[in-house]
């Protein structure tokens, strides 16, 4: 039979340091290991018959060959190795490769259990963590007055990035004001009081429009443009509105907050706090919500909508608008690329509209021909000057009840 | 070439003294001073991706020097940190080095980087670690006193202590004792050396420093 060389090394306590490497040999009768001749030149034997096995080393892979009164073992981590043994030994290695390979196979079954177990209970800790400190960052984002809303909202309004010049226009920023003023009755009341609702409309052909928490709406002329009537940009305002009186601006900082500052958040110290919100502001994270969120804030819109007399079921036919414009290219529409799963989600609206009942229609008095065509003329600057905007009505809702999350 | 370490253990350095002809490989920066005759090359440290990874994921710099004479002259190596050094002799056998471990080798060694495991890295040890095998002198160094353990079935390590060791070594991460004792005992997560071999540990860990330190900040 053809011998095989393989490089590996040898312990042995004749030699320099008791160790050095070797060429591995192994031949009819045995292993041989030759040393180099900076380590001796010498060569160590150890016969078939008296070879025990191991694995292990640093890889686990590395095979060792002990003589029977373990003076001289000699390993190796090439792959043939073992096989190579395995072959040339026969009948004589029979029985050390069957103790090594239950060994071993008993070892790796172990270090299979132990990963599994270990990755489980890692994951389950950090689910069970993660919800822990969801829900005590939303809890302590309840107990907080409404007031910090008001000042985050404020503060992430000087934050970000407008994308364009204010539109001032009256026709266009009276209209708008007035469906934020026609919805603010039926939201959600904090101790007896609402939010302010302000109207910023934004000259930009963006089709986007969003509430920062405390009240301050901001519409982008390009959302209006694209709108066919005012109950769908009404019912767009009453999702983003609920997103204010939900509170989701609040939750989305705290849950993207550090754990140090989502521990401020819950003791009441809102100095770090504020500088978190002008960055994430920043990065336009402030208004960026999960889909749980989205789900909530649909129905509490479709909730005010139908209080206020305004056509809830547009907001499924806005959807149904871009959806028929930009088909499945959400990425060029950035309402709808923060407000996913658009189909399923078109259902639900219409679902619960019908649950909802019919609703006293109260016709809008805009003209919306002129809001539109104003819309797209930013140059027509009859100067809006506000008359009730972030005033609170004071009617109340259908449902208001003590409110239960105030402070 | 004659070497010798000097100013053991607290602040070992390298006295190496080359002859015409001797050359030497040193960490990036290990240099502390040469003679005027003695030339200074630098090189990537096993080719670039190996140099890439030394760098990234070893802690030591994608470059070695290689220290040359036409004639003769003396180099002076040291380490950043106070401690021990300590020289060995490969015979064509392998050891692997712990990041930061390596100051200097003769020609014949080979440095390459290579994968240490998750388990290490939760051990605080680094995901991968030197490899160092060939022929010729290594030089590595220690935070505080090296000492060496030849095992024989397993010895526990506490984490940031391990410095070298050989490749017929496997290292388990596991705990000192049950949860508690490990958690409140302040041992926490320990190296479990199983094998037969050699390994090189340090009588401080750097770890160990940080934290004292950073508990009397304030």
């Amino acid at each position: 039979m053809k011998s095989q060389a393989f490089q590996g090394g040898v312990f042995h306590t004749q030699l320099p340091g008791g160790r050095a490497g070797a060429t591995i040999v192994i031949d009819a009768d045995g292993i041989s290991a030759r040393v180099p001749d900076s380590a001796g030149g010498e060569t160590f034997r150890i016969g078939f018959a008296d070879c025990s096995l191991q694995q292990g080393g640093a890889s686990g892979r590395m095979v060792f060959c002990r003589d029977s009164n373990r003076s001289t073992t000699i390993f190796c981590e090439e792959k043939q190795f073992l096989s190579t043994l395995a072959a040339s030994g026969g009948d004589r290695v029979a029985s050390a490769l069957s103790t090594l390979n239950a060994t071993e196979g008993g070892k790796r079954a172990r270090t299979r259990r132990h990963w599994l177990v270990g990755l489980s209970v890692a994951a389950i800790l950090g689910f069970a963590g993660y919800q822990a400190f969801s829900r005590a960052g939303n809890a302590a984002v309840r107990a907080l007055p409404i007031s910090v809303d008001e000042k985050m909202g404020e503060l992430a309004w000087s934050a970000i990035d407008k994308h364009g010049p204010e539109v001032k226009d009256a026709v266009v920023v009276g209209a708008i004001q007035k469906m934020a003023d026609r919805l603010a009755p039926q939201s959600k009341s904090f101790a007896g009081k609402r939010l302010a609702f302000r109207v910023t409309v934004i000259d930009a052909p963006i089709v986007n429009a969003f509430c920062l928490p405390g009240g301050r709406i901001v519409v982008f002329t390009g959302l209006i443009r694209k709108a066919s009537d005012p109950d769908q940009v009404a019912s767009v305002l009453g999702h983003e509105m609920a997103h204010a009186t939900l509170r989701h601006g609040l939750q989305r900082i705290a849950q993207s907050a550090g754990i140090i500052v989502a521990l401020q958040i819950m003791v009441g110290d809102l100095g770090g706090l504020m500088a978190f919100v002008t960055e994430i502001a920043q990065q336009g994270l402030i208004t960026s919500y999960g889909r749980e969120q989205e789900t909530e804030a649909d129905m509490e819109g479709l909730l005010m909508a139908h209080g206020a007399g305004i056509d809830g079921s547009g907001l499924e036919r806005f959807f149904a608008v871009l959806e028929q414009e930009h088909g499945d290219v959400p990425e060029v529409l950035q309402w709808l690329s923060t407000h996913p799963q658009l189909t399923e989600r078109r259902a639900t609206i219409k679902q619960r509209w019908k649950e909802l009942g019919p609703s006293k229609a109260v016709a809008w008095e805009i003209d919306w021909e002129a809001v539109v065509k104003r819309a797209g003329n930013p140059s027509l600057t009859a100067e809006y000057k506000p008359e009730s905007a972030g005033v609170d009505s004071g009617v109340p809702r259908a449902d208001d009840a003590p409110d239960a999350t105030a402070p | 070439m004659q070497t010798e370490i000097r100013h053991r253990p607290a602040f070992a350095n390298i006295r190496v003294q080359l002859e015409r002809g001797d050359s030497l490989i040193a960490e990036s920066d290990a240099m502390a001073s040469m003679s005027s005759t003695v030339a200074m090359r630098a090189r990537w440290a096993g080719g670039f991706f190996n140099a890439l990874i030394r760098r990234v994921f070893g802690q030591e710099s994608m470059f070695v020097n290689e220290f040359s004479t036409d004639s003769e002259g003396e180099v002076i190596l040291t380490q950043p940190f106070p401690g021990d050094m300590e020289c060995i002799e490969l015979n064509g056998n392998t050891v692997f080095l712990q990041p930061g471990a390596f100051v200097a080798c003769e020609p014949g060694v080979k440095l390459t980087a290579g994968w240490a495991g998750f388990g290490s890295y939760i051990g605080k040890e680094g995901l991968f670690r030197l490899k160092a095998s060939g022929t010729g002198k290594l030089w590595f160094g220690a935070y505080g006193g090296i000492f060496t353990r030849e095992i024989t079935g397993e010895l526990v390590v506490d984490t940031g202590h391990l410095v070298a060791y050989e490749p017929t070594l496997k290292i388990h991460m596991g705990m000192a004792g049950g949860i508690f004792s490990s958690f409140f005992g302040g041992e926490g997560l320990v190296s479990k050396i199983r094998g037969e071999g050699r390994v090189y540990l340090q009588s401080r860990s750097m770890g160990g420093l940080a934290a004292w330190t950073n508990a009397h900040l304030y």
